[in-house]
């Protein structure tokens, strides 16, 4: 009797839930158009590697995704998509260029100094489970150096790119003074430096702040919206609307597809997803920023503001509509 | 204790110390006996002799000491002098020299031998000298409790600064930064390693860089399914920690095994040395095997063991004596309590002071009677095993245990609470009138001899191996090629591929699911399709146990009678499909049997031993169970008292088996009737299960056991009629006498998990004994025709069927009991 065989029957008698042949593709959703694939969907537990591209290699597929995503491809395995933006880059509603603008303690956290730049970071993973089975498959973010825009998204396409991919977080990471994220204090951060580690490496951290814009978005709204997470905050606060968004929650998915299958559409929306979420983070920023110093007529909750600054030793003034403070 | 030379050479000699004792019980005035355990002791004997079956006696043995090494810390070295310690043991000091030369280690000593020191003294000096780290796993955070403490303690008095933490699940989420930066010692359990350390162990790094010493203490209860997960979690730790660059040694610790450094070694994948030679002193020990009086000879019953223990007790306390008394269950303890206490209230002398301490009080309560038996302002006190080990409660005289605990190195750690230096203990074992029980008092070898029971384990289980391959490739890829444990995974790993749960590039497995493996995993159960088992007294809601999918059938029926703590509650409902049985609590006087068509197929045969007349043999065999209704039991008189009807699905699986058979021209010789014959197999079945249960330290729900044809065409079962009947897979009755030339009744005893745990194979080797034990089982019974004790609960006597069924299952037990096997 086979592995397989054997494993059934003992389940079966474990009165244990009996796996499906291929569960994890069978939960994807149809990536393209069925007249590329005329045979998928219809037999049924068929075992993976016949939904394979047969007649790529591996290079050659990577070859042809980075040129659907304008990306160089820095090593087997890892692309990088680079592009600039205008100083006049319009997000939503917000002018990033308003950055410049703000107050030398914005929402609490001191701004970099000249010499340092801004890094609105954020990551795609094959998951939420945590722990050492989670991998990072796309890194990037938004830079912002005082004057000019640099968007670099950094993607896995096999796992061979993962030291690589693990270098160019941290030549990042050492370039920037202010890094900026929403949930990157308990998720992202974690997860990289977890990488890190089994890379046998460790990210540079020392010079770095890490403003994680989840906290004080709660403290200014948890009172007034449904909830606080990045796709809310950047509606009501950016009137940013996206269009024919991949949901995060399955980007796990289309990586996993591309794995398995070679299919990069899915894949090649996961990017246009953590591209919007980046300029999100610079977006909310200035907004915040703005709700921080004018609760009243951004709806936000003062006393949240309030209690937040106080929190982190700032001494707060109010004035008319207007909060002022100084550490 | 039974594995220490000093004492076997000592029994050995010209001086049966047991016989002496029974043939001449010493008299009041013995001046020998000036000592109050052993005039205790004496005045039972006098009193009660014949419920006493033996007095086995330890002779007091003095201490064997070694200096310290010269390479141990001297800060230590004060430490221990300033407690009025000048010397080591010899057992610690040897112990020392193995972690001091790199070697893993187990240490198999009794109770209060001093055996923490054998792994404290060497983690700390190493610790303070090396930087090193290490990592502590007791089977409950209890222990882990007292052993940070006692670390401590014994850093403080050295004026180290070694910083030692548990980390278990009570560890607040604030501290457990610290614990995993600062920690030299980190003390926890299997269950947390598995599923939050090893998953994150990223975060544990330095620890694990720097992780010299693993300490592995109460190795004994690492067995079974338990022992088998475990040591899967051991395979992961040894390829993390080598990850990090570290290899550690393992220092075990176990009670008395028949098979330690076997356990030891499966455990950990390595080899091991041991150390078993107790170098502490202790005093003179005795042990008496009590038998309750039987109160109706013909039905076998004996007077219940509670009584005889509150009596016993009551004496004990009566001469001043401090006595623990052990129960196996946390209502007995109360029981038990009440009654004491109840005793006391009626003497006129001055009021004793009883105390019950069992898991489920509150921690500052059970502390508080720690604390009162230290100070002496308790004379006796009531407990499970949650006083078995670890916890400080000062010098005891007497311990009474309430039934057999299940494994005689549990007894021995329970009697090893009693004992003061300089002193006589006195310990005392009241038998149940469980057949286990009744077995072992009728046979004190066992408790005077060479252990006799095995930890065994299975940790290539295939279930068990693939939940944690799934865990071991989250925490790192695989290597094609890479062991795990001593073989080669690349099939498991593929398979896992193949299910969508690893991706394979170039020649490494990833983990690739958005799952946390290790949380679908529980250490202490084969497999995930266990019962919840849901109390609806009172509209309460409560989940009151788990049980597993193989043990649902049978005990989880609707009109079931489940018990907890000996609490009887009524299954009300059973929702199969999802894994739920609704209970209510109930007033009853009977349990519930369930009737079990167990139907099995040997499908492949692995070992065989045979002698001609007889064979036994061991392989993979298809079990087929239906369970068509149950009996009501009446307690203690064992009647039927009615009959229920059980509709649930079949219960299939494959799972590996021990048999026996006799040639069938010799069963047609020696028996008139092949009827007689079959009954014959299901008495010996019985005890040939009792003892395989005892030599494999298995819980006897663990090890099946099963009576039918050889080739699977019919199976027996005790019917209605309390006669053994067989019947084919369809229920249809098969009648012996009609079935031709091939009759070959066989006994199984089977792994009752699905692919088996391990057990059969090492039956196989003990299968003389175990035959031999199971005759003398039989025979030594004092019943006449047969009595739950030795053929069952359930066999009716010569009045109704014209012949013994003890008799035809001795037959049958001397037919098996062939020398060639052995
Ligand atoms: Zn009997």
């Amino acid at each position: 009797m086979d592995l397989s065989t054997r494993l059934r029957a003992l389940q079966k008698s474990a009165g244990m839930h009996q796996p499906p042949a291929m569960p994890a593709t069978q939960a994807l959703p149809p990536a393209s158009p069925p007249t590329r694939s005329p045979h998928s969907g219809i037999s049924a537990p068929d075992p993976a590697p016949s939904r394979r591209h047969p007649d790529n290699s591996p290079d050659q597929r990577e070859a042809e995704l980075a040129l659907a995503l304008q990306a160089r491809v820095l090593t087997p395995g890892l692309l990088l998509v680079e592009q600039a933006l205008g100083p006049q880059h319009v997000h939503g509603g917000i002018e990033l260029s308003e950055l410049q603008q703000l107050q030398d303690a914005v929402l609490g956290m001191p701004l970099p100094a000249s010499s340092g730049g801004w890094w609105f970071m954020d990551t795609e993973t094959t998951g939420l489970a945590g722990g050492t089975g989670t991998l990072v498959f796309l890194y990037g973010g938004l830079h912002f150096d005082g004057q000019c825009f640099t968007l670099r998204q950094w993607l896995l396409t096999r796992l061979a790119g993962e030291p690589a991919l693990i270098d160019c977080v941290m030549e990042s990471l050492q370039q920037s003074a202010l890094m900026v994220s929403f949930n990157g204090k308990s998720f992202d951060m974690p997860l990289l430096r977890t990488r890190a580690r089994l890379q046998r490496r460790s990210l540079p951290e020392q010079h770095l702040r890490h403003l994680d814009l989840l906290h004080p978005a709660r403290s200014a709204f948890a009172q007034r919206w449904p909830d606080v997470r990045l796709q809310t905050a950047e509606r009501r606060l950016c009137q940013f609307r996206r269009v024919h968004d991949l949901p995060g929650s399955e980007a796990p998915l289309a990586f996993l597809r591309w794995l398995r299958e070679g299919t990069s559409a899915g894949l090649q929306r996961v990017v246009e997803h953590h591209r919007n979420d980046v300029l999100s983070l610079a977006g909310l920023t200035v907004a915040l920023a703005r709700a921080f110093l004018h609760p009243h007529l951004h709806d936000a909750d003062a006393a949240g503001i309030v209690r937040r600054l106080r929190r982190q030793g700032y001494q707060v003034r109010e004035g008319q509509a207007q909060l002022a403070f100084a550490p | 204790m039974p594995t220490d030379p000093a004492l076997r050479s000592a029994r050995s000699g010209d001086t049966p110390n047991l016989d002496a004792a029974l043939r001449e019980p010493p008299g009041p005035n013995n001046p020998a006996n000036a000592d109050p355990a052993l005039a205790l002791a004496d005045r039972l004997q006098q009193h009660y002799g014949e419920r006493i079956t033996a007095r086995i006696v330890q002779p007091a043995r003095p201490a064997r000491h070694a200096p310290f090494p010269s390479w141990l810390n001297p800060a230590l070295v004060a430490a221990l002098q300033q407690r009025g310690v000048a010397q080591l043991y010899s057992h610690q000091a040897e112990a020392l020299a193995h972690v001091q030369a790199g070697r893993n280690l187990v240490v198999v000593t009794p109770t209060a031998s001093g055996k923490s020191l054998c792994y404290n003294l060497p983690v700390l000096h190493g610790v303070q000298a090396e930087g090193a780290k290490a990592l502590y796993l007791f089977p409950t955070k209890a222990l882990a409790q007292d052993q940070v403490a006692e670390l401590n303690e014994l850093n403080r008095q050295a004026g180290l600064a070694v910083r030692a933490f548990t980390f278990d699940g009570d560890t607040p989420a604030d501290a457990r930064q610290a614990v995993r930066l600062k920690g030299d010692i980190v003390v926890s359990n299997p269950d947390m390693l598995h599923q939050g350390i090893l998953p994150h162990h990223t975060k544990w790094a330095q620890f694990f860089e720097g992780l010299r010493y693993v300490v592995i203490d109460e190795m004994h209860t690492y067995r079974g399914i338990f022992g088998s997960h475990v040591a899967n979690v051991l395979r992961r730790l040894r390829r993390v920690a080598a990850f990090y660059g570290s290899h550690p040694q393992f220092i075990l610790c176990s009670a008395t095994l028949a098979n330690p450094v076997q356990l030891a070694e499966g455990l950990i994948g390595q080899a091991v040395s041991a150390v078993d030679r107790n170098g502490a002193p202790s005093g003179e020990r005795h042990l008496l095997l009590w038998n309750p009086p039987v109160i109706n000879p013909d039905l076998g019953i004996r007077a219940s063991n509670r009584s005889q223990t509150t009596r016993i007790a009551r004496m004990a306390v009566q001469q001043g004596l401090k006595t623990i008394v052990f129960a196996n269950s946390r209502l007995m303890v109360e029981v038990l309590t009440k009654y004491l206490k109840d005793a006391f209230e009626r003497d006129i002398q001055p009021r004793a002071h009883i105390s019950a301490y069992r898991g489920g009080y509150l921690p500052n309560e059970r502390r508080r009677t720690e604390q009162a038996l230290r100070g002496d302002q308790v004379d006796c006190v009531v407990a499970t095993s949650a006083l078995e080990l670890g916890v400080d409660i000062g010098s005891l005289d007497v311990c009474i245990l309430n039934g057999y605990p299940g494994s005689i190195a549990g007894t021995w750690q329970r009697l090893g609470r009693a004992g003061r230096r300089g002193r006589a203990a006195l310990g005392v074992l009241v038998a149940s009138s469980d057949a286990l029980d009744q077995y072992l008092v009728r046979n004190p070898e066992f408790f005077d001899a060479a252990p006799v029971e095995h930890g065994r384990i299975a940790p290539d289980q295939l279930l068990i191996l693939m939940e944690h391959l799934r865990c071991a490739a989250f925490e790192l890829p695989f290597r094609r090629g890479e062991l795990f444990g001593e073989a080669s995974v690349d099939e498991h790993l593929a398979y896992l591929a193949e299910q969508g749960v690893l991706h394979l590039e170039a020649d490494r497995w990833h983990w690739m699911s958005d799952s946390y493996p290790a949380n679908a995993v529980s250490l202490r159960s084969v497999a995930d399709g266990n019962f919840l088992v849901i109390d609806q007294t009172d509209q309460r809601k409560e989940v009151l146990a788990e049980v597993d999918y193989s043990a649902a059938a049978m005990t989880l029926y609707e009109g079931a009678i489940y018990l907890v703590q000996a609490q009887p509650y009524q299954v009300e409902h059973l929702d199969w499909v999802g894994r739920k049985a609704f209970v209510r609590a109930t007033r009853v006087d009977y349990y519930t049997d369930a009737i079990d068509y167990t139907h099995l197929r040997i499908l492949d045969t692995f070992e065989t031993r045979s002698d001609g007349a007889a064979l036994c043999a061991r392989g993979e065999v298809h079990l087929l169970r239906r369970v068509p209704g149950y009996k009501k039991i009446k307690y203690y008189s064992h009647e039927n008292v009615g009959y229920g009807n059980i509709s649930l699905p079949d219960h299939e699986m494959h799972t590996s088996s021990l048999w026996w058979q006799i040639d069938p021209a010799i069963i047609d010789q020696h028996f008139a009737r092949r009827s007689e014959a079959l009954d014959g197999f299901l008495g010996a079945a019985h005890a040939l299960h009792l003892v395989a249960a005892l030599r494999s330290m298995a819980e006897r729900q663990d090890l099946g056991r099963a009576v039918g044809d050889g080739n699977g065409e019919w199976f027996a079962t005790v019917g209605a009629d309390s006669r053994g009947n067989a019947r084919r897979p369809d229920g249809s009755r098969f009648d012996p006498e009609q079935g031709g030339d091939r009759f070959v009744p066989t006994v199984f005893l089977y792994d009752n998990f699905p692919g088996g745990v391990g057990l059969s194979e090492p039956l196989l080797a003990l299968a003389g004994e175990i035959v031999q034990g199971a005759a003398d089982l039989v025979g030594q019974c004092p019943c006449p025709q047969g009595c739950p004790a030795c053929v069952g609960p359930i066999l009716a006597s010569e009045a109704q069927r014209g012949f013994s069924p003890k008799a035809a299952a001795s037959r049958v037990l001397t037919l098996l009991g062939a020398r060639a096997w052995t």
